[in-house]
């Protein structure tokens, strides 16, 4: 008797166990954390990873704090080298379909999130203003701006016939957030460094991976 | 005796059900789906802004995918998102997705132009949120984007499936101008 009552018990933990790691994991969502870059030399924090899509982990599913209701990148591109910067001190503001809005100034990576706590019933689809750009197009459901707004890989690029290499933008993808410093209005400027002329490039610089030094604004309800 | 009797007879009914399991080139059914050229036109404008997000519709892993300007582009084309107006591959391939969805019950629809039918459309079911979906409720019954869509299905007149087209785009970002009938 005793040993059936341990082996109910171990079909009883057997079972538990496999609903609960079924339950916890989704293949998709694991594949995309799966093939992220490594983390950058620093480790965490909000200048880390930009052009990534901030909510795969900053969700309940990966559990990084802090959990995300929007996040992403925004960038310039040198007019001479094509290839892109980080534009610091511009607020992006997202609005909701019930005509809420959350505002977030841009870091020093280019990095912008509202966490999840600031704005937790966003209702979709949103629109998006970057300085002086809208968004002509709707978010349906991604909270990860960078889920759309892809960077070039080598993976696209070889996929893609269409991509352009220094953006990203494709067939399946509009590319990086792009906005001209030189070109946002003042009231769309903050932070500590706001966006301006003097923060325009023109010349070669990396983009893509790892944050500069410096902070950036971020969050803030309107 | 009674082995081979048995043996013999399913040997015969073997060779009986075996042409039904043929394929009959003559048993294909034609689709039907109603008017291309006012989809293209009023219909597939609306629903690529819509529900041809790249986080929704425009995806390629999308059963029903929608392709166009401000979404996924045609794999056989070298247009970006953002860049250049909506092809007239891509308009094709949206009016195959929509109408290759349920073929039978679009084909009922298309024959009984005003009829009850649309209404069990997974099309019609899914953007009113009568059916699990994961972009929600897209539009209701008699809203402007509704009388689009459902419009074109019931073979409504052009002149009131552009206009309920039209204003349903102006509640979205930026300004797309139909072409009047």
């Amino acid at each position: 008797l005793t040993s059936k009552i341990w082996l109910g018990l171990s079909l009883c933990a057997a079972a538990a166990v496999t609903s609960w790691v079924s339950c916890s994991h989704d293949p998709v969502v694991q594949e995309q954390i799966d093939a992220l870059p490594a983390e950058d030399a620093n480790g965490p924090s909000e200048l880390h990873r930009p052009g990534q899509p901030c909510v795969l982990c900053h969700s309940d599913y990966e559990g990084a704090e802090p959990a995300l209701a929007v996040g992403g990148t925004v960038w310039q591109q040198s007019p001479i080298s094509f290839l892109l910067a980080p534009v610091e001190g511009v607020f992006v503001t997202v609005y909701d379909s019930a005509g809420a809005s959350q505002k977030a100034c841009t870091n020093a990576a280019g990095n912008f999130f509202v966490r999840l706590e600031d704005w937790p019933d966003a209702k979709f689809p949103l629109t998006v203003q970057v300085g002086n750009r809208f968004m002509r197009s709707l978010i349906g459901r991604d909270r990860s701006c960078a889920g759309c707004h892809k960077l070039a890989t080598k993976t696209r690029v070889e996929r893609d016939p269409a991509l352009d290499p220094s953006t990203g933008a494709g067939h399946d993808s509009a590319g990086a957030i792009l906005v001209d410093p030189a070109a946002v209005p003042a009231e769309e400027r903050c932070g500590p460094n706001p966006a301006s002329a003097a923060s325009s490039t023109t010349s070669a610089t990396g983009g893509g991976s790892g944050g500069a030094g410096g902070a950036g604004g971020t969050g803030g309800g309107a | 005796m009674i082995r081979v009797t048995i043996a013999a007879l399913a040997l015969v009914g073997a060779v009986l059900v075996a042409p039904a399991c043929l394929d009959d080139p003559e048993a294909r059914q034609t689709v039907l789906c109603p008017n291309e050229a006012i989809f293209s036109a009023y219909v597939s404008p609306l629903m690529e802004r819509r529900c041809g997000m790249l986080d929704c519709h425009g995806n390629f892993q999308r059963p029903m995918r929608l392709y166009g300007e401000l979404g996924l582009r045609h794999p056989k084309e070298l247009n970006r998102t953002g860049e250049n107006a909506t092809t007239p591959a891509e308009l094709t391939a949206n009016y195959n997705a929509v109408c290759g969805l349920e073929p039978e019950l679009v084909t009922e629809v298309a024959s009984q132009p005003g009829g009850q039918a649309v209404n069990k459309l997974l099309l019609v079911r899914k953007g009113r949120g009568q059916e699990g979906h994961k972009g929600g409720n897209v539009f209701t019954a008699f809203d402007d984007a509704d009388l689009c869509v459902v419009g074109w299905l019931r073979g409504d007149n052009v002149k009131s499936v552009y206009q309920a087209c039209q204003r349903a785009l102006d509640k979205l970002p930026g300004r797309f101008d139909l072409p009047p009938p």
